[in-house]
């Protein structure tokens, strides 16, 4: 089952420049000049209403241990106890390595398998390729919940229950189907002249792949890996199922468990949750485009 | 040296590379997805199937009951509020997460566009946290007495309106949809946005020089044209829809008195927790499973099919 988007999938589209050319310098007359002020009191409102929440998040983070549910809602004075407590008392330190690991290798290895096989089924032709694909490509409608029992068995049976390892197997397996169908279409729109031409000089599938294809596909790689570590980093389900021990769990499970131990201590709280969503906001922000491109095509999943 | 000829790879067959030819090579580099989708995927999912026909009480024995526990889970009430809890969500959750986005969308695409990027930007770092956090964060803020929703309430003069959000059977669940729709709306706007750029201006150009309102332009001519990316959104909020788990797991753990159950949470608890039902069974968990995956197949394939019988 594969996802057409139309005329134009939303990558191209957010690929593509920008097709209205900035009216710069033009003097707006006084009924626009009112419509566009209107038009930024709306977008600020909701600005407002996306951040707030967020800025509530961090500045409760910021306020002293004591006293921090009955104060003003915006705080008079700020200090970082509350990171250094959950930093060092609750050692959320662990569960910050633990996010690294799993993060880091399930996109490796989700990269690995996913450039292979879309080349595979964007450039090469075998026996049962679009049935295979197809199959692969269907998990993307799969709820994780319709797996999570046999999965629990079999990780037990595999002696990997419990183990950070077992989950990013699990994490790799569930990450393909979309990368695969993201780089099959980042293969496709390759020029066929330069492999054909590196054939004709004799190379083998793997040296037109290594040598080739693979750096020309190296945004669609930064696209699918963005997207997959956002996915990893957040994903709560099979790792509160899966991973018991609290020296094991990555931050999403870790820190909502901490719900029930700190219930009233919300500096300790929010200051968890930050470092939980911290990284992945800065990574919006640096990489941004990627994000919005990896998104837009990709969105799939979420 | 400029002569033209046939060249082939020296010692393969022209077939190896011809259109249509087996090519071993292709088959080697799908092996690692393979085996990753094989072992936790595809075998998992066939063997959700076969374990719902057991009854295996705790991680212990199992014995065949055949299709007793999808009949048991017909009369277990906790599963029919799951599935209303689900529908209702699913239902609401698509229309708003549709809808809200897209006027969002077309707003801002009616205005310079230096700004345009500079307002999608902002609202999509909602977007940027995981379901988790904002899950914790929204708890707190409903929270009853301490939560700042209630705290702003009594602040601006509307003290009568504070309410125990989460506590309630009949506000859980629209507190909840609120909060869902605070963390995807900009994952959305992005979506509708980056299309709406994609199109070309001297349409809507041409339309306006027809007289046409903004609003009749958007609803004739920009919305029929962006059709394709509003099926793909209704999709994607109809699929996570159906698998919702973080947001009420988080929020409530499904209550109060399972009014917030969704079946991923009621399958959750089931298989780990203590509080479904009293019944700790995997075969009964499995069947659960198996329904909900079977739902979201067929409810999937017909939106696929309604949107590909579409001109």
């Amino acid at each position: 089952m594969t996802l057409s988007v139309g005329p134009t999938t939303p990558l191209q589209a957010a690929a593509r420049p920008a097709a209205r050319v900035p009216r710069v310098g033009r003097r707006l007359s006084g009924r626009a000049l009112v419509r566009r002020l209107l038009w930024h009191a709306v977008l600020i409102g909701c600005s407002v209403v996306a951040l707030v929440p967020i800025a509530y998040m961090v500045l409760t983070s910021l306020r002293p241990l004591q006293g921090a549910l009955t104060g003003s809602l915006i705080p008079t004075h700020l200090t970082f106890k509350a990171y250094s407590y959950a930093w060092n008392t609750v050692q959320i330190w662990r569960n910050v390595i633990n996010s690294v690991i799993i993060t880091g290798s399930s996109v490796v290895l989700i990269v690995m398998c996913a450039t292979l096989a879309g080349y595979a089924f964007g450039r090469l032709r075998f026996t049962g390729r679009q049935l295979l694909f197809a199959v692969i490509v269907s998990a993307l409608f799969l709820p994780g919940v319709a797996t999570l029992i046999p999965v629990y068995l079999e990780m037990k049976q595999l002696g990997l229950l419990g183990s950070r390892f077992g989950l990013v197997l699990l994490y790799v397996a569930g990450g393909i189907p979309l990368s695969i169908f993201l780089m099959r279409t980042f293969f496709e729109a390759l020029p066929a002249e330069l492999s054909e031409a590196a054939r004709i000089d004799g190379a083998n599938e793997l040296q037109v792949f290594l040598r080739i294809m693979l750096p020309l596909a190296l945004p669609g790689i930064g696209t699918i890996a963005i997207l997959q570590l956002v996915n990893v980093w957040n994903e709560l389900l099979f790792a509160s199922a899966l991973l018991s021990d609290p020296n094991q769990r990555p931050l999403q499970p870790a820190a909502t468990q901490l719900i029930g131990q700190y219930a009233t201590n919300w500096p300790v709280l929010t200051a968890a949750m930050t470092i939980s969503a911290l990284p992945m906001v800065i990574l919006y922000v640096v990489f941004q485009r990627w994000f919005v491109a990896g998104l837009a095509a990709g969105a799939v999943k979420s | 040296m400029t002569t033209i000829r046939t060249v082939r790879p020296a010692g393969r067959p022209a077939a190896w590379r011809r259109v249509g030819g087996a090519t071993p090579t292709g088959l080697v580099f799908i092996v690692p997805a393979l085996i990753a989708f094989g072992v936790f995927i595809a075998y998992p999912l066939v063997r959700t199937f076969t374990l719902s026909t057991t009854s295996t009480v705790g991680f212990g024995d199992s014995v065949s009951v055949g299709l007793r526990n999808y009949w048991l889970l017909l009369h277990d009430p906790v599963f029919l509020k799951a599935a209303r809890v689900t529908a209702i969500y699913t239902l609401v959750t698509t229309v708003l997460q549709t809808v809200v986005p897209l006027a969002l969308a077309l707003l801002i695409h009616a205005g310079p566009r230096r700004s345009a990027i500079i307002y999608r930007t902002i609202l999509f770092v909602p977007a940027t946290i995981s379901l988790a956090v904002t899950g914790l964060l929204w708890r707190l803020g409903f929270a009853p007495t301490f939560g700042p929703v209630n705290r702003i309430l009594a602040d601006i003069g509307l003290g009568s309106l504070q309410h125990p959000w989460l506590g309630d059977t009949s506000t859980v669940l629209p507190a909840i949809i609120v909060v869902s729709l605070w963390q995807s709306t900009g994952l959305f706007v992005l979506i509708f946005h980056a299309r709406l750029s994609g199109l070309d201006p001297t349409i809507s150009d041409a339309a306006r020089i027809d007289g046409a309102s903004a609003l009749r332009e958007a609803w004739s001519v920009t919305i029929p044209s962006i059709r394709p990316v509003i099926d793909l959104v209704v999709m994607l909020n109809v699929i996570s829809g159906l698998k919702v788990f973080d947001l009420n797991y988080v929020m409530t753990n499904g209550g109060p008195l399972h009014a917030s159950e969704s079946f991923s949470t009621y399958t959750y608890q089931l298989t780990f927790g203590s509080t479904g039902g009293g019944v700790s069974s995997l075969g009964y968990g499995s069947a659960l499973s198996a329904v909900v995956f079977l739902l979201t197949a067929v409810i999937t394939i017909v939106l696929y099919r309604l949107r590909r019988s579409e001109p």
